[in-house]
């Protein structure tokens, strides 16, 4: 809600009560633990507790109503009499879990009872209690009839019953119904030591178990880590056979003789290598010389016989391709024949083939397009030289005609096959 | 500073013995933890121990090109530059042959043609197995 300013929500809600309405209820903080303010805005003082149960007592007076509030309030009167002096101290004991104590078990309690059966010296008494005791574990029995108890106790307690019962049964029939005759219970029936030694037995038992339990741990993780141990085996060698598969093989022991095979193989590939160098460079040289000292018709016969080999055809580019040169790096015959640059097949393909750009026809293009780098700053406005030339074929001395051809034919240079200069009449005139 | 040649020693081709390996190289092996941690200090004595601990030969490997030890060990002789005898001790050796490479890759880098004829060619008669990397 918001406040207007400089009116405090104090009297916002009193206005409001006054009203009629219902003021905002004011949510105070919640602490987990801390006791609201109502609680214990008063002193825990022994003398404000006597003063609160006065207080107490005087709104249910305890004597003079005593009949009706005593059986109705017993928790009241509980309340107004309690002499706890700190009730902080209870309410945080309160709150303090408690866990389920054991005060006795069963077997205890009746063993105790059997015990204190067993010292008494008065033979009806306890043949008295017996029974006593023989019903009330029959009555519990029924009641946890239900339970789905497996205490070999109850079984006990059963099998004794039926004994004793059976006893008790077999001497009431022939003695009568008041005065049993006490009868000796050799050891191995009596209940007490039976029970004893029962429970003993239970113990053992309990205890063999978490032996083998232990034991059965001990095995499980020695299997654990068997397991664990050739996994992280199994891993290594599988790392070490890829190694082994990537690496190469250095044992030089293993297989001399094969070693040495492949060793005189390699070895006369090398020898056979440099002789045919040294031979093939012999042989060029020599046939250098020969073609050297030919004469013509014999020249245009070994030309003709061992023709010098085509250059490879050059790729036609497309319409304005970029011009690119492959450097001069990587030459076609270099001198290093051990060089690894240049044998790989990118160094082979073709450089002419059209790239990027270079793919689309530019014909189609208007012609303001047709321009190398068009769009950008270093576009060039001029095409190509016969795009740009600008000679005016009307004039007498461009135009093409028969004159211009005559012309033409006498100029140097234009005609004659420069294989066979045959030298200008003027120059020959010089000599003499 | 640990990277500077022996004032001693001569010049290779008409530079820096150092200068033999490329400048990317040098300055990959400059940084390497092998160069920093086994090569400073090193003699000649002290080299032949680290080069019969070698068991690979081989330039650079890795996406990265990390420089091998082969490698820094090349480095370091043509820093210190060993005599010839040295070198070729290292060639005649027979147990480890990773000290042979090692004394071959070195002549072959700053001998002269007549030592390599001299000193290299009998190698090719052994024909033991080398891990490349």
């Amino acid at each position: 809600m918001s406040v207007t300013a400089g009116v405090s929500d104090i009297a916002l809600a009193v206005r409001d009560k006054l009203r009629g309405k219902i003021g905002q209820t004011k949510v105070k903080r919640y602490w987990p633990g801390k006791a609201p303010e109502w609680a214990d805005d008063a002193d825990e003082d022994g003398d404000i507790k006597m003063a609160r149960a006065d207080a107490l007592e005087k709104a249910f007076p305890t004597q003079e109503d005593s009949d009706f509030a005593r059986k109705d309030d017993p928790r009241l009167r509980r309340l107004a009499e309690s002499r706890i002096d700190n009730r902080d101290e209870v309410r945080a004991d309160h709150r303090r879990i408690r866990q389920a104590e054991i005060i006795a078990t069963e077997e205890e309690e009746t063993r105790r009872q059997e015990w204190a059966d067993m010292e008494e010296e008065n033979e009806e008494a306890l043949e008295e209690r017996r029974r006593r005791i023989k019903e009330k574990s029959r009555l519990r029995e029924q009641e946890e009839a239900a339970l789905p108890a497996e205490e070999e106790e109850e079984e006990a307690e059963e099998e004794e019953e039926e004994e004793s019962e059976y006893e008790t049964d077999s001497e009431e029939e022939t003695m009568g119904l008041a005065m049993v005759k006490p009868i000796f219970v050799p050891k191995s029936e009596r209940e007490t030591i039976a029970e004893r030694e029962r429970l003993e037995a239970e113990e053992r038992a309990i205890e063999e178990k978490e032996r083998r339990k232990l034991e059965e741990r001990k095995v499980e993780t020695k299997q654990i880590l068997v397991e664990e141990i050739q996994k992280e085996e199994l891993i290594q060698k599988n790392l070490e056979m890829e190694a082994n598969i990537a690496d190469v093989d250095t044992d030089d022991e293993v297989n001399e003789a094969e070693e040495y095979e492949a060793w005189k193989v390699r070895e006369i590939a090398r020898i056979k290598r440099d002789r045919d160098d040294r031979e093939a460079m012999l042989k060029e040289k020599e046939e250098i010389e020969k073609v050297r000292n030919m004469t013509d018709e014999e020249r245009r016969e070994w030309e003709r016989k061992n023709p010098k080999p085509a250059p490879l055809p050059k790729q036609k580019w497309r319409f304005m391709q970029k011009y690119y040169h492959k450097g001069a790096f990587f030459q076609n015959e270099p001198d290093d024949t051990a060089a690894t640059t240049g044998s790989d097949s990118i160094y082979k393909r073709d450089f002419s083939a059209p790239t990027g750009e270079d793919k689309m026809d530019k014909s189609i293009l208007p012609k303001v397009m047709q321009v190398k780098h068009f769009g950008r700053s270093g576009r060039t406005k001029w095409t190509h030289l016969v795009n740009e030339d600008t000679t005016d074929w009307n004039n007498p001395w461009t135009h093409n005609d028969s004159l211009r051809a005559k012309y033409n034919g006498k100029m140097a240079g234009m005609n004659a096959p420069i294989s066979r200069p045959r030298g200008s009449k003027k120059l020959k005139d010089w000599d003499v | 500073m640990a990277n500077r040649t022996d004032p001693a020693a001569k010049s290779i081709r008409g530079t820096n013995p150092q200068n033999v390996v490329e400048k990317i190289l040098r300055s990959k092996i400059y940084q390497n933890t092998y160069w920093k941690e086994q090569c400073f200090g090193l003699t000649a004595e002290t080299l032949v121990d680290k080069a019969m601990e070698l068991d690979h030969l081989g330039g650079t490997y890795g996406g990265s090109r990390k420089p091998t030890p082969f490698m820094c060990l090349v480095m370091k002789m043509l820093q210190t530059q060993p005599e010839k005898d040295i070198v070729v001790e290292f060639i005649k050796n027979d147990d480890h042959k990773y000290v042979r490479i090692l004394g071959a890759f070195y002549v072959r880098l700053t001998g002269t043609d007549v030592d390599m004829c001299r000193y290299l060619e009998p190698l090719y008669n052994d024909y033991r197995k080398l891990r490349q990397n």
